[in-house]
């Protein structure tokens, strides 16, 4: 996979990776040639019509579970474009070393750290960091499944977590950038596009410092159209993307609402 | 969550029909269609096995092989669809035929996870054989007990006995079989049907089945030519247009 990955890059063509909540989108992915398709429990929860974030706390179910019952679902539908399952190796009540050869068994190709501690700052972040079942974890975990062979995204968040993912080997790093004012919701500082990019290049650096054929590509941000994408591919140098839940999201409500919306238009014989 | 009552659905579209607005009935696989389509003014929603099957990447038809129950899948449904609705009954897809099923004890189950109404989906008219008068049988026994109990009840049908058997549901759906795709053969097939459920009825709640028509011409057509009140499309036309937009979005990314 890596090799197909770097022919891409040789290629000149961005890599596109797919965030996606419901197998029908790992379809779609795969129809229009995506690279890769990954499935967490935020885009699950984005594509059932609730906040995504609220998948970073425990209602509604375990991440993980929520992963394996849908790993064959999404297999399937993604016919044989390799799908990443996002994992949370903090999980207190299994072994999760043994969870994930049993996804893999399920037909997944690899795992990521998303939903992740990676973006969590304030004394919640702090405290969980320095209790150690946080960032430090996903770094641990994403370094045990490359040793083994895995293909392995690793999401980062600040130049230190960059260095981390590099050193566990993560194969595809996933860089963020922040959202900005126009799309926050509440709780991060929500800087203006200029600073946002100003932040993610500073991941972009120090990940090529670190090791400059590193596959990367870009997360995040706050998309609205492909000049958005475009934007951020050509400021940030990235090899390619990855679609979030929010663009999923956007496309599958449009859909319906112009099917429905059509309906509704249709007139009644009298 | 609002519960909505046989009565109060039944309004709801008699209001529809004064103003002659279409009745619009569509499906729901996930939270997010559910609430994109109230968002639109949709009349009420279904959440069935073929829903779930759409959102999963499969065809509608696969939503019968044996590979779940039906039933339990339409009601785990509930907790994706209900909580984000303020204000659109949904009413749950049955697969009556299914052996092992009470109909009393499943359509109780169904009220008490906050359904509001109940449908034959899937319905076993796509069985051949002398099976297909018992499945028929056990659909009409399911609509009747669900009269009975005060419930909703929305009937598919596909065939003269079909009709007469469940002609006592609130609403009548006309429907083609799944695997066509001709407009000209659903739309005449559909007209056939409607001729004879008005034959039986002429105040039944009528609707078509938009089934495979993509075009907005053909199911104005197909409106016009049934004589129906609204039509019902239990996702397949949402899934095709939100696979063709995401394949769309996805590929414009590929080509930068």
């Amino acid at each position: 996979m890596r090799e197909r990955l770097r022919r891409k890059i040789a290629g000149s063509k961005p890599i596109l990776a797919v965030a996606a909540g419901i197998p029908l989108t790992a379809k779609a992915a795969h129809d229009s040639g995506a690279d890769l398709i990954i499935t967490h429990k935020e885009a699950v929860f984005g594509a059932d019509g609730r906040l995504p974030v609220i998948a970073r706390t425990g209602y509604g179910g375990n991440g993980n579970d929520i992963m394996m019952r849908m790993a064959e679902k999404f297999a399937a539908a993604a016919k044989g474009t390799p799908v990443i399952a996002g994992v949370g190796p903090a999980e207190p009540y299994m072994n999760v070393d043994r969870y994930t050869d049993r996804l893999l068994n399920q037909g997944i190709a690899g795992v990521t750290n998303y939903p992740t501690a990676g973006g969590w700052v304030g004394s919640y972040g702090n405290g969980i960091r320095i209790a150690g079942v946080g960032y430090s974890l996903e770094v641990e975990y994403i370094k045990r499944w490359s040793m083994r062979g895995v293909l392995t995204v690793g999401y980062c968040f600040t130049p230190e977590q960059v260095k981390q993912m590099i050193e566990a080997d993560a194969a595809i790093l996933s860089l963020y950038v922040p959202r900005t004012e126009k799309e926050s919701h509440g709780w991060d500082d929500a800087p203006c596009v200029e600073s946002a990019v100003e932040t993610a290049l500073k991941l972009f650096e120090t990940a090529r410092e670190e090791d400059k054929d590193r596959i990367l590509l870009f997360s995040g941000a706050t998309i609205s159209n492909i000049t958005d994408i475009s934007y951020y591919l050509k400021t940030t140098k990235a090899h390619g993307y990855i679609s979030d839940e929010l663009v999923e999201c956007s496309i599958i409500e449009q859909g319906v609402v112009n099917a429905v919306s059509g309906y509704r238009r249709l007139k009644v014989h009298v | 969550m609002k519960r909505f009552s046989r009565n109060e659905i039944v309004d709801r579209l008699n209001n529809r029909i004064r103003k002659y607005e279409p009745i619009v009935v569509c499906g729901a696989g996930t939270g997010l269609y559910a609430r994109a389509a109230e968002r639109e003014k949709v009349d009420f929603l279904i959440a069935s096995a073929k829903s779930d099957a759409l959102v999963n990447g499969l065809g509608a038809q696969e939503a019968v092989l044996p590979y779940h129950d039906a039933n339990h899948t339409s009601g785990a449904l509930a907790k994706h669809l209900l909580p984000v609705l303020k204000d659109t009954p949904v009413v749950a897809g049955i697969a009556a035929y299914n052996p092992y099923i009470d109909i009393r004890r499943v359509l109780k189950q169904m009220k008490q996870q906050g359904f509001s109404g109940i449908t034959n989906s899937p319905g076993g008219s796509i069985y051949e054989g002398p099976r297909k008068k018992v499945y028929m049988a056990q659909e009409a026994e399911m609509i009747l007990t669900a009269k009975e109990m005060d419930i909703f009840t929305m009937a598919f049908v596909t065939s003269e006995e079909e009709i007469k058997a469940m002609a006592l549901a609130d609403v009548i759906v006309t429907q083609c079989r799944e695997d066509i795709r001709q407009a000209k053969v659903i739309i005449d097939y559909q007209e056939y049907l409607s001729e004879q459920v008005f034959a039986e009825n002429k105040n039944t709640i009528l609707l078509a089945d938009v089934g495979n028509l993509t075009e907005a011409e053909a199911v104005q057509e197909l409106m016009f030519r049934t004589k129906a009140l609204g039509i019902v499309s239990e996702e397949a036309v949402e899934s095709l247009l939100v696979h063709e937009k995401l394949t769309t979005a996805f590929e414009e990314i590929l080509n930068l």
